[in-house]
């Protein structure tokens, strides 16, 4: 479902909230709405579904006017994620990821899937948290049943403001590569608020700047960290932009899928012949059933503490998500003292892992960096 | 003994009167509940002036202080006596309390649960039914129940423009100084609105989801 914004414009008064906005939403992806407070974001999302109604111009949802749109249709097939989490109180967590799709009458038994299905994605229990209430939850659990609500109908489109703004950095960060993970499967076309520059160009695929209610630059996040616009896009960006680029890159794409690892069964001496060959000082330990990571040993400890296995040397080891940027690896890298970290998915399964070397190679090849050294 | 003699020896009469009671107290108070619920929805609709709903929250809370026997007096002086006035002033009477809490209740829900609710695709009429109610019940439930008391030991009081009830016990029985008759009014009244009040609190618990008792709970601790 596409979303085009023609000439649209909101104006209170003689005052603009947002103005002459014409931009294309891009089908299947994230586009992220940043820019300072009261800048228009919030109206810019409620003129799309219809919440505020637009002074002049068009928006067209699929190609049809939203003027021309039965209104409450149009909500219940467009996700609203709202600023204010806007639980309802009366109602316990169940209840209320369950609202739209009682709205459109769909069987309990769908429901009751589809609300489990919903609580593993943003992360929740649900045998601890179905039954409760929203005042029982702190801010950010319920910021996540907020999440899971607004795409509990799976509509095409949703509108997230600032859906993570009140979550804790650890579990952000979490929640974001969840996000990610889920939107390469569910493919939805969302258009997402936030105010924060590292969470915008980690989640954008394409990134909409607004200023006084206009749109200052719209384009792929790759080319907003690259040729910022104008200066107020530089300061967005901040002076660490060279570092912000890492930001851009994922995981995934940068891990390598060959390396070695040991098991429970191996030796110490063995394993300090295997670190020998592939001339490394370090190994991850991992179950040889499933390949679940259990931690990582090293050459030093095997030689200094002589114990008869793997088993008791291992020490816990720091580790990443696919989905997470080359920028959070390194300072997880920094802060393990190792110059390659484990990549797991999120059923603790070891898939690769991220050289220091490769995120090095990364900043040098960034054409960020030339244009830094130009201007200095 | 002495004080129950009355009760004991006209139970017939006491009975008859109570009955009475009951009648204009439960006519008066459901219309009360039916209408004031009816005012307090429509002005807390977006479509209408803030300036109308302060209007009526202004004067529903300054009429809370008018004696009772007031607002009958000036019912009878149009009416004259019998058991009409009686109902109509009690009705007035007991809408202020209904209408001043649920109105203000209404109003001061958040905002966003509204927005949240449009932006779902809740339509006007599911939003009031099944978030606003909901939500403001406790208020309600609060103003219905000081209704109801008000308006059972106001009725005594009815009594002098002639409508019936227990009143005419207490009244007869203070001008003979016959104190197992002032009594065998004043008891059965008494017991008649803690009965109502105590069934009253029963349904608000039953009725009013446990999220919104914790909300208030947890409010009443940080106070
Ligand atoms: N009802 C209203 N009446 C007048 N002005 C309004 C109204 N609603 C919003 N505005 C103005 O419109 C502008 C845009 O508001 P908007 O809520 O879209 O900002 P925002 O970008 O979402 O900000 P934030 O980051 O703080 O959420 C602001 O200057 C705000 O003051
Ligand atoms: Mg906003």
């Amino acid at each position: 479902m596409a979303i085009e914004l023609i000439n649209a414009e909101k104006t209170y008064g003689d005052i603009y909230a947002v103005k002459d906005l014409t931009m294309t939403i891009p089908d299947n992806q994230i586009t992220i709405l940043i820019g300072p407070s009261g800048c228009g974001k919030t109206t810019t999302m409620k003129m799309i579904n219809g919440l505020i109604p637009k002074t002049n111009g068009d928006i067209k949802i699929n190609g049809t006017s939203i003027d021309e749109w039965n209104p409450i249709q149009l909500r219940r097939n467009i996700g609203y994620i709202i600023q204010e989490i806007g639980l309802f109180p009366h109602y316990t967590i169940f209840d209320n990821i369950a609202t739209v799709p009682r709205l459109l009458h769909w069987e309990e038994k769908k429901i009751r899937q589809r609300v489990l299905e919903l609580m593993d994605l943003v992360n929740l229990d649900p045998d601890e948290f179905l039954q409760k209430y929203p005042s029982q939850l702190s801010g950010g659990q319920r910021q996540r049943v907020g999440v899971a609500r607004g795409l509990a109908a799976d509509p095409d489109i949703v509108l997230m403001d600032e859906p993570f703004g009140a979550i804790d950095p650890i579990n952000r960060e979490k929640i974001q590569d969840s996000f990610l993970e889920i939107q390469k499967e569910i493919q939805k076309t969302i258009v997402f608020v936030t105010h924060d520059i590292h969470e915008a160009i980690k989640l954008g695929d394409s990134i909409a700047i607004l200023d006084e209610g206009s749109l200052v630059q719209f384009d792929s996040a790759y080319n907003v960290v690259n040729n910022p616009a104008t200066p107020l896009v530089e300061d967005l960006l901040g002076s660490d932009r060279a570092f912000k680029g890492l930001a851009l890159l994922r995981v995934k794409d940068h891990m390598t899928k060959t390396f070695t690892t040991l098991t429970k069964s191996v030796s110490p001496a063995d394993a300090l012949q295997t670190m020998k060959q592939h001339d490394t000082k370090f190994a991850f330990l991992v179950d040889g059933r499933n390949n679940k990571l259990l931690g990582v040993v090293t050459a030093k400890d095997i030689k200094k503490r002589r114990a008869d296995s793997l088993d008791k040397l291992s020490k816990q080891s720091e580790y990443i998500q696919p989905y997470a940027t080359l920028l959070e690896s390194l300072t997880k890298l920094f802060s393990s003292g190792f110059t390659a970290l484990p990549v797991i998915d999120d059923k603790n399964v070891l898939v690769g892992v991220i050289h220091m070397q490769t995120i090095l190679d990364q900043i040098e090849e960034m054409s960020i960096l030339e244009t830094a050294e130009d201007e200095a | 003994m002495g004080i129950f003699s009355f009760m004991i020896q006209n139970p017939e009469r006491v009975m008859e009167k109570l009955y009475e009671h009951i009648i204009i107290f439960a006519l008066s108070w459901v219309t009360a509940v039916i209408i004031g619920l009816a005012v307090s929805i429509i002005i807390s609709r977006p479509w209408v002036k803030t300036r109308v709903s302060d209007a009526v929250i202004s004067i529903t809370s300054a009429s809370q202080s008018i004696p009772s026997i007031a607002v009958i007096a000036v019912v009878f002086l149009f009416t004259g006596i019998g058991m009409l006035p009686a109902v109509i002033a009690l009705f007035l009477y007991s809408l202020v309390p209904i209408i001043f809490n649920a109105a203000s209740a209404f109003r001061t829900i958040d905002p966003a649960l509204k927005e949240a609710g449009k932006g779902m695709g809740m339509s006007n009429s599911q939003i009031l039914w099944k978030m606003e109610v909901p939500v403001i019940l406790p208020q309600l439930f609060s103003g219905v129940r000081t209704a109801a008391t008000i308006n059972i030991g106001t009725t005594t009081i009815a009594s002098a423009v002639g409508a019936g009830g227990l009143g005419d016990l207490i009244f007869i029985g203070l001008r003979f100084i016959n104190t197992s008759q002032i009594f065998a009014g004043a008891f059965p009244a008494a017991v008649l609105a803690i009965i109502v009040d105590v069934l009253l609190s029963r349904a608000e618990k039953r009725i009013t989801s446990n999220g919104i008792l914790m909300d208030i709970e947890k409010h009443s601790q940080a106070v």
